[in-house]
């Protein structure tokens, strides 16, 4: 079984979850709330053996029985105001902690396998993984705070390793990084991050101004998003 | 120059700057209680680019040998305050991730303690025997946990949110009923005296602990006055292994807890990034403070992209 956890007007979980039923494999989909507040765990480790189900509507599904995992939540999930305010935020770290180490544990592939910064809102998290992937793909970090920076932006996404220009003006830039995807698809692998976005500006070497960990594509053109899911598809099947 | 960056009402930071300042080591000190005062700025420094410290006593113009970070927790609910805190510590972070100097511990190689029974599964990779663990939401399987066991059993928060391990007694068992609104950690009951091995760099200080509390941090609150803390030897295969995985999860200084049977059997419980070694110096008398600051104070500046 796929799950896919995301919220209901999340394009790319919509596409991925259509093309997965039209190939007959079963698929679970469950929003922030349902996966935090009405789906009860068990995750147990002995050693290095991992085990434990989480108890879905219909039935237990083991956690060595998925095949495959799509995280896209919006961390936007929050205990209820029935508990006390100090209570909230214990249940709100011992849940989030909980299904961290569920996520954590899976052998299937797990698209994104986000680290704890991005668990946590940490806002540094992004410009780490900026900093990382910049170096490895030697492109231009360096931006002084308060100078502007010149050149054409524009969005790319990367899917293990795949390059996909988000509008037109990204082709360029998207052919000029091809002869880099695979130290792009070595860091996907070692990231865990499989899809990303990067906002680029132009210039002789790409400035990679920014780094989407969980992009909405919300925004993106059908075509995009399409190309995205196909990708993704092929990482979770 | 150490930079030190904590909160100055944190005993731990307080200790250092107080080590620092009696040693005659150049410092500076990042006071988050006060993020108002400071802000960090990304510039070109020497010809590269870097990020400079500025705001109470930092100029931004002393090249910074080496950092440490013990980021203070918010202690306001003004909004105002939290987001000031907010905003510096994550233009910190960001210097942090970018700076060549040694950083005692960078923040973001610091979370595996944020889940428990993940970081339970790293030391069992890295070769540590642990407790047998089980994460649930479901009062049945919390039982079943138990009956598997023979009734031995604590039970104790999964994220690093501060809770006290608990022995899972009879009387108890009613309160598996409230499993479903939070989960929680249930952990295999290792009965026996508690040790923590420090890691400060290559070094390893062992401390035993024997309490009549399950959990000794509980029995020092309350006063135990039977609790014992000494300086310890576990071997140097353990001491070893400890100062492995710190340095495997990106780390230079950890706390590693362990509990050993009167069997022998020597089971690791977690690893703190941010140990309160004062709380054990203090007690046990070993140096710590001392090695940390040793650590700090051999690093060059020559290669430093953060100025303070």
């Amino acid at each position: 079984m796929i799950l896919i956890l995301a919220e209901t007007h999340d394009p790319l979980a919509g596409i991925l979850q259509t093309r997965i039923e039209e190939r007959g494999q079963p698929v679970r989909r469950l929003s922030e709330r349902e996966l935090m507040e009405e789906t009860p765990i068990a995750v147990e480790r002995d050693g290095r053996r991992f085990g434990g189900f989480l108890r879905l509507p219909g039935g237990d599904v083991g956690v060595n029985d998925l095949s495959g995992v799509l995280v896209r939540i919006s961390r936007r999930w929050w205990p209820s105001p029935a508990f006390d305010p100090p209570d909230q935020m214990f249940v709100y770290h011992e849940t989030t902690a909980a299904l961290f180490c569920l996520l954590a544990g899976l052998s299937c592939p797990v698209v994104n396998r986000f680290d704890l910064g991005w668990w946590l809102c940490d806002r540094a998290y992004p410009e780490l993984l900026r900093e990382e992937l910049g170096e490895r793909l030697g492109l231009r970090l360096d931006g002084m705070d308060g100078a502007g920076s010149a050149g054409l932006a524009a969005s790319v996404y990367a899917v293990d390793g795949r390059l996909i220009p988000a509008s037109v003006a990204a082709a360029p830039l998207a052919d000029h990084l091809a002869g880099r995807s695979a130290a792009l698809a070595a860091w996907q692998a070692s990231s865990g991050l499989r899809i990303c976005r990067l906002d680029l500006l132009a210039g002789e070497e790409p400035f990679l101004e920014r780094l989407d960990p969980c992009p909405s594509l919300a925004d993106e053109a059908p075509d995009v998003t399409e190309r995205v899911a196909a990708a993704a598809l092929e990482m979770l099947s | 120059m150490i930079l030190v960056v904590g909160s100055c009402s944190d005993t731990v930071s307080s200790a250092l700057v107080r080590h620092l300042g009696a040693s005659g080591q150049p410092f500076q000190v990042v006071d988050e209680d006060h993020p108002d005062r400071y802000s960090v700025r990304r510039d070109w420094l020497e010809g590269r680019a870097g990020y400079r410290v500025l705001g109470g006593g930092c100029d931004g113009a002393s090249p910074v040998g080496s950092i440490f970070v013990r980021h203070a927790a918010p202690r306001h609910l003004d909004p105002g305050r939290l987001a000031a805190l907010g905003d510096l510590q994550r233009d910190l972070n960001r210097m942090l991730t970018a700076a060549r100097c040694p950083t005692v511990n960078l923040p973001a190689n610091a979370g595996s303690n944020y889940s428990k029974p993940f970081q339970v599964g790293l030391l069992a990779e890295a070769g540590f025997d642990v407790p047998r663990s089980l994460v649930t939401s479901i009062p049945e399987e919390a039982r079943r946990f138990y009956d598997d066991l023979g009734g031995r059993v604590i039970f104790k928060g999964i994220s690093n949110v501060a809770t006290f391990a608990q022995v899972l007694t009879p009387d108890k068992l009613d309160g598996l009923a409230k499993l479903p609104h939070c989960p929680a950690l249930f952990q295999e009951y290792v009965a026996g005296v508690d040790y923590r091995v420090h890691v400060v760099g290559d070094e390893a200080f062992v401390t035993r602990l024997s309490s009549r509390d399950e959990d000794y941090r509980r029995g020092a609150r309350a006063g135990d006055a039977d609790l014992v803390i000494e300086p310890a030897f576990l071997g140097d295969e353990v001491t070893a292994r400890c100062i492995d995985f710190t340095r495997q999860l990106g780390l230079v200084v950890s706390g590693v807890d362990f509990k050993e049977s009167p069997e022998g059997r020597l089971v690791a419980l977690e690893l703190n990034p941010y140990p309160q070694f004062t709380f054990y110096e203090g007690r046990s008398g070993q140096p710590i403070t001392s090695a940390v600051a040793a650590y700090l104070a051999r690093h060059p500046v020559d290669l430093s992209n953060v100025f303070a």
